[in-house]
């Protein structure tokens, strides 16, 4: 059974970012999170975010950034992460 | 219950073992996999032990092993030096799944 | 509503309390700290199995 997975991206957010799209290997769906924080738009996680675009993988934050992040306020980011099955913070 | 435990750093040893040891005992089914620093857990004799636990799977991500310099040449044969493959599947066949 | 159980790895966090504030007016939470343990293993895997949703931190 296919099952909805959220990933809380934190401090490590090129490997979270890598995690994330290996997490779609089994058809399961993953959208990602970040709280409090912007997107790491590095060297380090660009070919990563995207792979996540080209999966058309969602991105949520509750701080406005660039267009590849949904803003979510953090009332509804709290409320959405419990639609999920598994909720991964990394 | 099939939990399955995520395990990215090497800070919570202890934890993964009792909550193995709890979960094993009480009959549920294991996951565990290990990726980025959990990796280094595999240099201590009792994390690599929980491989002989009823009902587990241990994995690992041979990427971040390699990239750590984890040595995995003499682990047991019952842990499997994966892919982000086996988290996928990990998280696809848990019940619940913690991160440590 | 919903059980909800947050496991705080590391001890509080800010994050974390952002998250649980909300959840906590609206769903029946718990939230266990692994640094200052009040239960035992075997409650904690029970805590996990009898929850709706775990969220560790």
């Amino acid at each position: 059974m296919s099952k909805q997975i959220a990933v809380i991206l934190r401090n490590r957010q090129a490997e979270a970012l890598r995690m994330s799209i290996g997490l779609i290997l089994m058809d399961d769906t993953v959208d990602i999170f970040i709280l409090n924080n912007h997107l790491d738009r590095s060297d380090k996680t660009a070919l990563n975010i995207e792979t996540i675009q080209e999966m058309q993988m969602n991105i949520y934050s509750n701080v406005v950034q660039g267009d590849e992040v949904a803003y979510l306020a953090t009332a509804a980011m709290a409320d959405k992460l419990l639609t999920y099955d598994h909720v991964l913070a990394y | 219950m099939k939990l399955g435990i995520l395990i990215t750093t090497d800070r919570h040893l202890d934890q993964i073992i009792h909550i193995s040891n709890a979960a094993s005992a009480k009959g549920h089914e294991l996951s565990l996999f290990a990726m980025n620093e959990g990796t280094r857990l595999l240099a201590f004799p009792e994390f690599a032990e929980l491989c002989k636990l009823d009902n587990i799977i241990m994995s690992l991500c041979h990427h971040s092993a390699t990239e750590l310099g984890v040595d995995t040449s003499d682990i047991s044969k019952e842990i499997v030096i994966g892919s982000q493959f086996n988290n996928a599947m990990m998280n696809n066949q848990s019940d619940k799944v913690i991160v440590l | 509503m919903m059980k909800v159980l947050h496991i705080l790895n590391d001890g509080p966090d800010s994050d974390a309390e952002h998250i649980i504030t909300h959840h906590s007016e609206h769903h029946e939470v718990e939230v266990i700290d692994l640094t200052a343990m009040r239960i035992s293993y075997d409650e904690l895997v029970e805590r996990i199995e009898q929850c709706d949703k775990v969220i560790s931190w």
